[in-house]
């Protein structure tokens, strides 16, 4: 009998604190486990009995690389429990500022996370080195998507100008057309983005995936819109919790999510780009062209091709939009609290993330979940990493065990996000 | 005329990983003639971006590793690498010692760059800063405020 195990105590270059196990007994997989063990945090429990004016900032403190995601998904669920409807400038000023979210996040992601495992580099350290001035681009263009939400947001990390009902006050026209050179610049560099990506080798990995994605009849969908899947659903975020179930594992501290129950599923960029391809600008599908990536696409280690490619989508939306802009006469709309309950749901970079409030006539918290999207991917991740041991047993364990990394990184997990759990059980090996 | 800044780098919310915020707001309150003093969240794109255009710049951070509760190291960065142990101690995936490496890989470091980090016992969301941490951040202060 021969047996043998990869273990990856800490993973680099996500966020949050994780490992995987991998054990294999006489050439086959017997166990895969990604263990999420950063300490487990409360924030459904203690949102409860605060004020909806709070949420807003108090979510976007779940995360610093996505905080504008639990801003944007809160406001909706909070505004649809209270009938309030949020339009023209200022759901613009929303989309802009959740197009600053993505820049950064993806940049971050493909140049100094991910990229490295596909150049066979240790860090983004190397790359500095070997391609200074793509690096020196790259930060570049994560700065541009910083300075958006700085403008908007009022800040780069956990903007403080969002409000239930819109914002605290709107920027001017003349502020955020001082961004407009550096789109301008930003457009050539996300295309440079993707035809870099687009030459990186990938490994042969098609999975059989249900795709998960939101859908806007009218745009590819950033803020808002239906949840629909590659295999027929098509539900409002209030409809969710019909579809969509939790459950405890023993070896981490985030809830696996499953489809009606029982099916693992896939959200991020990969589903939002199968789902939504049409609505991408006739630029973005010419370079995905180009780049060899079509849907669908079922190759989760393309998803750093995608990423590039929604870099360029959100550069293109930002100029769009701050092209078009006046400012609003009010930076909100009158919100007026009622006794209800109401779910809302947007696309954070790496997928949709869920909440749901349950309030009170005055406004107050009775009840919170959030689902976030690693918490979503969690179970998908596990299969894949099953899928891809199995097809490369003959690999040394070295060169496996970087594979498997690599493996997960595709997701860009945010594991200080997902972990919401209340029980910490590690197994050991 | 020299530019130099002090930027304090961490999460307010959790423990001791908030030393380099309370220590540049304390200075924020005093007076360190010509430096300016600014706070970061350790995510290291912004924090490059953040030393961009100074001369001489000191960077307060939390550390985890072979450190003491409360102790103070002193690292001249533009002079040597950061030890290793150094690079896991940031929550962030690309966060203050990774910044600085990939500032020197692209020659954007400023001609002085030091590091204070002062080592952490509790980082749990919601805790205060120890006693240790405390001690070592007022001790601080006064010495940053008593430089020429």
């Amino acid at each position: 009998m021969k047996s043998r195990t990869v273990k990856v105590d800490y993973l680099a270059r996500v966020e949050g604190e994780g490992g995987l196990l991998v054990k294999i007994k006489d050439n086959k997989i017997s166990e895969v486990k990604l263990n999420i063990f950063e300490p487990p945090r409360f924030f459904e429990a203690f949102l409860r009995g605060r004020h909806f004016d709070e949420v807003p900032d108090i979510t976007a403190r779940i995360c610093g690389i996505c905080p504008v995601a639990y801003q944007m998904s809160s406001c909706n669920a909070i505004e649809s429990a209270f009938g309030v409807h949020v339009d023209g400038a200022l759901r613009n000023l929303r989309r802009l500022l959740y197009c600053g979210e993505w820049i950064e996040s993806h940049v971050l992601h493909v140049f100094m996370l991910h990229a490295p495992d596909f150049l066979g580099y240790q860090d983004a350290i190397q790359i500095a080195k070997d391609h200074p001035e793509l690096v020196k681009n790259a930060l570049r263009l994560k700065k541009l998507g910083n300075e958006i939400m700085r403008v908007v947001g009022g800040r780069e990390i956990h903007p403080i100008n969002v409000r239930v009902g819109g914002f605290y006050r709107t920027p001017t026209k003349e502020a955020l057309s001082a961004l407009l050179p550096e789109l301008e610049w930003a457009k050539e560099m996300a295309v440079e983005m993707i035809r870099f990506t687009a030459g990186l080798s990938f490994p042969d990995f098609d999975h059989d995936y249900e795709f998960v994605s939101l859908r806007h009849p009218d745009e590819y969908p950033v803020h808002e819109g239906r949840i629909v899947s590659s295999k027929g659903l098509d539900i409002t975020a209030a409809e969710y919790n019909r579809h969509f179930v939790e459950e405890h594992v023993p070896h981490a501290n985030a809830l696996h999510s499953l489809k009606d129950g029982k099916t693992p599923y896939l959200c991020g960029p990969l589903a939002r780009f199968n789902l939504n391809f049409d609505k991408l600008s006739p630029l973005c599908q010419k370079e995905a062209e180009s780049a060899g990536v079509k849907p669908p696409c079922a190759n989760q280690f393309k998803s750093i091709v995608v990423r590039s490619i929604e870099t360029l989508f959100a550069v293109e939306e930002a100029t769009k939009i701050i092209s078009g802009y006046a400012p609003p006469d009010k930076p909100s709309v009158e919100v007026v609290p009622r006794s209800s309950s109401g779910a809302g749901c947007s696309e954070a970079p790496r997928g949709i993330l869920y909440h749901h409030y349950k309030l009170s006539d005055q406004g107050m918290v009775m009840d919170a979940r959030i689902v976030p999207p690693t918490s979503q991917n969690q179970r998908m991740m596990e299969y894949d990493l099953r899928s891809f041991v199995e097809k490369n047993l003959s690999l040394d364990k070295e060169e496996l065990t970087l594979r498997c990394e690599q493996a997960v990184r595709n997701y860009d997990p945010c594991i200080s996000c997902a972990t919401h759990f209340l029980k910490l059980q590690i197994e050991q090996e | 005329m020299k530019r130099c800044l002090i930027i304090g780098c961490g999460n307010e919310f959790r423990g001791d990983d908030a030393a380099g915020i309370e220590v540049v707001r304390q200075l924020e309150r005093a007076t360190v003639g010509n430096t300016d003093v600014r706070e970061c969240s350790g995510e290291g794109a912004a924090l490059m971006d953040a030393w961009s255009g100074y001369d001489d710049v000191t960077i307060v951070d939390a550390a985890l590793g072979n450190i003491a509760p409360g102790e103070l190291r002193q690292w001249e960065a533009t002079q040597k690498a950061l030890p290793s142990e150094w690079r896991s101690a940031s929550t962030h995936s690309f966060g203050v010692a990774d910044a600085i490496e990939v500032g020197r890989a692209l020659d954007v470091l400023p001609q002085r760059l030091t590091i204070l980090a002062i080592g952490g016992k509790q980082f749990e969301a919601g805790l205060p800063l120890s006693s240790e941490v405390q001690q070592t951040v007022e001790a601080l202060v006064k010495r940053l405020t008593s430089q020429p």
